[in-house]
């Protein structure tokens, strides 16, 4: 079976996809066989990125799939060793279906309240439901300055969830990195790389907490 | 240097309590399917005014008011009549709640339909 790591938000645009990207490109760097299926069936942007990176022939290959349901993508959880559910632009009944399985719940979020206070009332949902605080935690995108991220970070803390450490910062540079088929770690500034890479290393280091 | 780091105001507030939680998860995974939007109404026909003709025995075209709300949607359409034309035209016009112009119209649909016949 294998690891599970869902990528979950109520909301378009807070980083699921950029996040998603990044470590499965890391888990294949790695050797690991990995796997993303794209639950956004209708914007696929998953998808699309895969197809770009496949024209462009980087290396190393990513495996992406998309999936109606998050049934449908759990099926293939043996035939891989890390599978990462990138969700849909909504939350719902699949939501917690996924979290049930996964071994981590990522919820990407920006610094402002409009992202902060849906982000957490999806949280406070998945914990009414049954869903251990310890499989949840934030990961935080799109900072600005490193008092918004200090405050952001003490937000979530009072409302009683972890945040991953480090964050990735409002560039183009990442944006422009996944427009030709890269990962965010797969940048060529190197600074912004090295963000990179600390964010998912702490994701991945979250996960062997968990587990 | 003193640290005033927690006298700071913060800008977010209080994160929202647990009894807030979000409703989402009764939804379904796969939303139902957006209801078909109605056909819009026919457009109304866009009164744009009509390109500046010119004055009879004029080459520059008359610029005024009326010339520029003109649509050439309708044209001037005079001719000389006998009043007892005219005013037999009236009373039918009055008598069945019409316009000039409709009782011609008709007049002129009843002689085409006449003529085929």
């Amino acid at each position: 079976m294998a690891t599970i790591i869902a990528f979950v938000s109520q909301k378009g645009g807070v980083g699921k996809s950029t996040l998603a990207r990044a470590l499965a490109r890391e888990a294949a760097a790695s050797g690991l066989k990995v796997k993303i299926a794209d639950l956004d069936t209708q914007q696929g942007t998953t998808i699309d990125w895969h197809r770009t990176r496949l024209d462009a022939g980087i290396e190393p290959e990513v495996a992406a799939e998309a999936f109606g349901t998050a049934s449908q993508a759990l099926k293939l959880a043996d035939h891989y060793e890390l599978l990462i559910l990138d969700g849909p632009a909504r939350t719902s009944k699949g939501t917690l279906e996924i979290a049930r399985v996964a071994d981590l719940v990522v919820q990407p979020t920006g610094a402002s309240a409009d992202d902060l206070r849906p982000a957490i009332r999806e949280f406070h949902a998945l914990v009414k439901a049954g869903i251990p605080k310890s499989k949840l935690t934030f990961a935080l995108n799109r900072i600005g300055t490193a008092a918004e991220e200090a405050e952001t970070r003490a937000y979530i803390a009072e409302a009683g969830y972890t945040v991953l450490k480090g964050c990735l910062l409002e560039r183009p540079a990442y944006r422009k990195a996944q427009n030709m088929g890269h990962a965010v770690t797969e940048t060529s500034y190197a600074g912004l790389k090295a963000k990179a890479d600390a964010l998912i290393q702490a994701l991945i280091d979250k996960v062997g907490e968990h587990g | 240097m003193a640290d005033f780091k927690n006298l700071k105001r913060k800008t977010l507030g209080a994160p929202p309590p647990p009894d807030e939680a979000s409703g989402n998860l009764e939804a379904p995974e796969v939303p139902p399917p957006a209801v078909p939007e109605m056909a819009p109404a026919p457009a109304a026909p866009v009164r744009t005014a009509a390109p500046a003709r010119p004055r009879a025995g004029q080459g520059a075209p008359k610029r005024d008011g009326r010339s520029m709300r003109r649509t050439d949607r309708t044209v001037q359409f005079a001719t000389r009549v006998t009043p007892a034309w005219d005013e037999q035209v009236r009373q039918i016009a009055e008598r069945d709640r019409l316009l000039l112009v409709e009782v011609l119209e008709k007049s002129l649909e009843a002689y085409e339909s006449a003529r085929r016949q």
